[in-house]
């Protein structure tokens, strides 16, 4: 491995970390409609989507973890609460609502496809060559979920009810998905992490409010002041908990073995 | 995970056809080929392939649902991943089996609604509780493990649109059951902890994978239409014998104590105790063993199994949520491509 | 949704929703290589072609590594089965793809493309091509413009690990572990009904 100055370590992993735990637990929340989707194929499509999530996870614990000397296991499910660095939004449950589900995934997969973006730039070698496939497959993400918010947007006068609801439920918790980590600065300025937050959120605002546009949807997206600690700062909602809980049942009854 | 075609399907006689396309017809299936589309066949055997793949496509459909709720609980990352592609290969499974269904003139809405309504029946083994995480690796190691014997011999039927669909459900099939071997074999070389909770789950699971092959044998099962017309080419108890012949040795070189066990109206082992059968016969060079319990076969069947209500009552709440989606994108479907 | 598996409500009797019609069947091609033919995967039901391909995609796509797919509806293919009657309505000429099934049990696989002005005239033309009756069974046609296809850039098999979904990636580990616990001659018996991973 490539080595890393030894004060960018921390932030480094710490910014790994936030995109894992992410794509960690989208894909736990996406993955439990397998076998109970509203059609069989699309119940298979979606299915593929949140195992993309949850390999791209896996694939960035192994690269924070030969950094910071964890297993990706371990810091898939051994660490406490507080020390995850997710967004509110792949924390809240969907309730079994098929309009939660893909409104939820519209906001992260924009999000997730700019991030990797960006890494796919980094200096860090180990990093940029996983990002340019994961960027890659997270296309595929996004233009499924972008038909799905169109379809059901414009399908029928209900389905529109039920995903402008999603919407508003949903949307407001979007832009937390920006909160800046601690030390970031250091690691834009290193070129490990190249880009602007600014210009980040301008173009993931773009993108989504043009597809909501087509989908006759709206979203309330409103950036939080700075003083809001959430996800990134290890603040998080009252469901992450009770998911890790459940996510990590097995795990904890035999912490140290191979299962 | 998916049926054994053979349980709960009954082929009507064919007296009502005319007698020299009947011939022909067996002819043809006597000479090991392959029916299509094209081939004319009894009624009574377009009604059975039809019962068979929609029975087949249900225990698939259902047997996505035990596995499933174990996704959010799996204790590693690629355990994780491994089981939620093996629950999404049976939904898979399904969508590939209603098609031969659909095919022979079953719509697959109306596949659907019969499974969830009770009117269809699918794979018993579904029906019982998977209450820990080793059930999970007993499911793929057992059940998994019968159904591929099953399969394997499936793949040898006589209609080609369901041997098409059987070779391609095969290869994940492989699959499965080497990830299931996988789990058994780690958890059997781990903990204490890991050891008692697989043994349990043995006890759980042995019993539904020697029911799996379904009932013993009709002293003429060879000449019923099922087997004379390749829509199943082995006897059920001669693939359980097959099966225990290659699962008793298995289960004991892995440390697995085998056991008959009573179980209580939830699917909840209330007793065990060793079976003394458990011996290699070298005359017949076979396994002997204590056959399983027939009755609760039965009471299980007919949809008084510990499982049942509760499974296809997700089944039922994924159809009526699922209602406004599908609507949707019927009615609002914008892009109809010309007409041929 | 944990929860909610354990709590759902045990609702029988009939169903509240009403019937509902099957959506449109396709019947889905793969091409494994590039240059390679495209050979029969199976059937989907999907609103329309767009749906059809990314359906087909996460299902037929991810079963073994593949760089093309066509989704071609049911409703376009005639063939010489009786399943697929050949419109002998003359319009204007069409190039039409044909699959040819080589045996019984066989799938179908992409062949060549012919002109025609109707599906029978199409037929008719690829039986000129594919003389010897006893090298097929039976064959497709469908007009080109009517079969949906993926586009040369587009990710169809994923560039990550895909070990986890795949029996080889487990033959190793198992084979390994399984040492621990019987010998070479138990194993080998034991290994014999294994599935292979291809068809």
């Amino acid at each position: 491995m490539p080595d890393l100055p030894e004060h960018l370590k921390k932030p480094f992993v710490n910014m790994l970390l936030a995109a894992a735990d992410d794509k960690l637990f989208l894909g736990h929340r996406n993955s439990e409609w397998t076998g109970l989707g509203p059609i069989l194929e699309e119940d298979i499509a979606f299915s593929s989507l949140a195992q993309d999530d949850m390999a791209h996870a896996s694939a960035l614990y192994e690269l924070a973890g030969s950094i910071d000397g964890r297993s990706a296991d371990q810091l898939a499910f051994g660490r406490t609460a507080e020390q995850y660095r997710c967004a509110a939004i792949v924390e809240v449950p969907d309730e079994f609502d098929w309009a939660t589900a893909i409104a939820r995934r519209f906001f992260c997969n924009h999000f997730d496809l700019l991030r990797l973006t960006r890494f796919s730039q980094s200096a860090y070698k180990p990093l940029s060559d996983l990002a340019r496939r994961l960027v890659a497959e997270q296309q595929v993400h996004v233009t499924h979920v972008d038909d799905w918010v169109i379809r059901l947007g414009t399908g029928t006068p209900e389905s529109h009810k039920r995903m402008q609801q999603a919407m508003d439920a949903i949307g407001p918790l979007a832009p937390e998905l920006f909160e800046p980590l601690d030390d970031l600065k250091p690691l834009v300025d290193a070129g490990l992490y190249p880009g602007s937050d600014f210009t980040m959120y301008d173009e993931w605002t773009a993108t989504v409010e043009h597809v909501l546009g087509q989908a006759h949807l709206s979203a309330q997206m409103e950036v939080g002041s700075p003083e809001d600690r959430g996800g990134r700062r290890g603040v998080h909602t009252q469901y992450l908990a009770p998911m890790l809980d459940e996510m990590c049942e097995v795990y904890r009854l035999e912490p140290k073995a191979a299962w | 995970m998916s049926g054994s075609a053979n349980v709960g399907v009954h082929v009507d006689h064919e007296s009502q056809e005319d007698p020299e396309l009947l011939a022909e017809f067996q002819a043809k299936i006597d000479a090991g080929q392959l029916l299509e589309v094209d081939d004319w066949m009894p009624a009574a055997y377009r009604k059975g392939m039809l019962m068979m793949a929609e029975h087949h496509a249900n225990s698939e459909i259902v047997g996505a649902l035990p596995e499933g709720e174990w996704i959010t609980r799996a204790p590693s990352l690629r355990r994780k991943l491994a089981l939620t592609a093996k629950v999404q290969d049976e939904v898979g499974h399904g969508q590939m089996l209603y098609r031969v269904s659909q095919d022979l003139g079953k719509s697959r809405d109306a596949m659907l609604r019969d499974l969830i309504t009770g009117k269809t029946k699918y794979h018993n083994c579904f029906n019982y509780p998977a209450p820990e995480w080793a059930d999970i690796a007993m499911i793929q190691w057992l059940i998994d493990g019968a159904a591929i014997m099953n399969q394997k011999t499936l793949a040898d039927g006589a209609y080609g649109p369901y041997v098409r669909t059987m070779r391609r459900i095969n290869m994940e099939e492989a699959f499965h059951f080497k990830s299931g071997e996988d789990m058994v074999l780690t958890l059997m070389s781990g903990t204490p902890l890991q050891k008692k909770m697989t043994q349990q789950a043995f006890d759980r699971w042995w019993g539904p994978s020697l029911m799996f092959f379904g009932p013993p044998d009709k002293p003429n099962a060879h000449n019923l239409p099922p087997m004379r017309w390749r829509m199943k080419t082995v006897t059920n108890d001669e693939l359980r014998q097959r099966f225990v012949d290659r699962f008793i040795p298995a289960a004991l070189d892995l440390g697995l104590k085998i056991h008959v066990v009573t179980k209580d109206e939830h699917g909840f082992v209330t007793s065990k105790k060793p079976d003394d059968k458990i011996a290699l016969n070298k005359a017949t060079g076979h396994w002997e063993f204590t056959a399983p319990d027939w009755d609760e076969f039965f009471r299980v069947i007919r949809g008084n199994g510990p499982c049942n209500a509760k499974r296809l009552a997700l089944r039922r709440m994924s159809y009526e949520q699922g209602r406004w989606v599908r609507q949707a994108i019927v009615d609002g479907s914008a892009s109809l491509p010309p007409a041929a | 949704m944990s929860k909610l598996r354990e709590q759902v409500e045990l609702v029988t009797g009939d169903l509240e929703s009403p019937p509902e019609e099957d959506l449109r069947g396709y019947v889905i091609f793969t091409q494994l290589k590039m240059g390679q033919p495209h050979v029969y995967a199976g059937y989907l039901d999907a609103a329309d072609d767009d749906m059809a391909l990314i359906f087909a995609r996460e299902h037929y796509g991810q079963d073994q590594e593949c760089v093309g797919i066509w989704a071609v509806p049911v409703d376009a293919l005639s063939g010489t089965d009786a399943t697929h009657p050949a419109s002998q309505d003359v319009g204007g000429v069409e190039m039409y793809q044909v699959f040819i099934q080589a045996r019984r049990g066989a799938g179908h696989v992409s062949a060549e493309t012919v002109q025609a002005r109707s599906p029978a005239e199409a037929i008719e033309d690829a039986q000129r091509i594919h003389t010897d009756p006893s090298k097929y069974y039976s064959l497709w046609v469908a007009p080109q413009h009517l079969i949906a296809s993926t586009g040369p850039g587009d990710v169809i098999w994923r560039y990550s690990d895909q070990s986890y979904r795949l029996a080889r990636g487990y033959s190793k580990d198992v084979r390994e572990k399984w040492t621990k616990f019987r010998d070479e001659g138990s194993l080998k018996e034991y290994e014999k009904d294994d599935l292979k991973e291809a068809f």
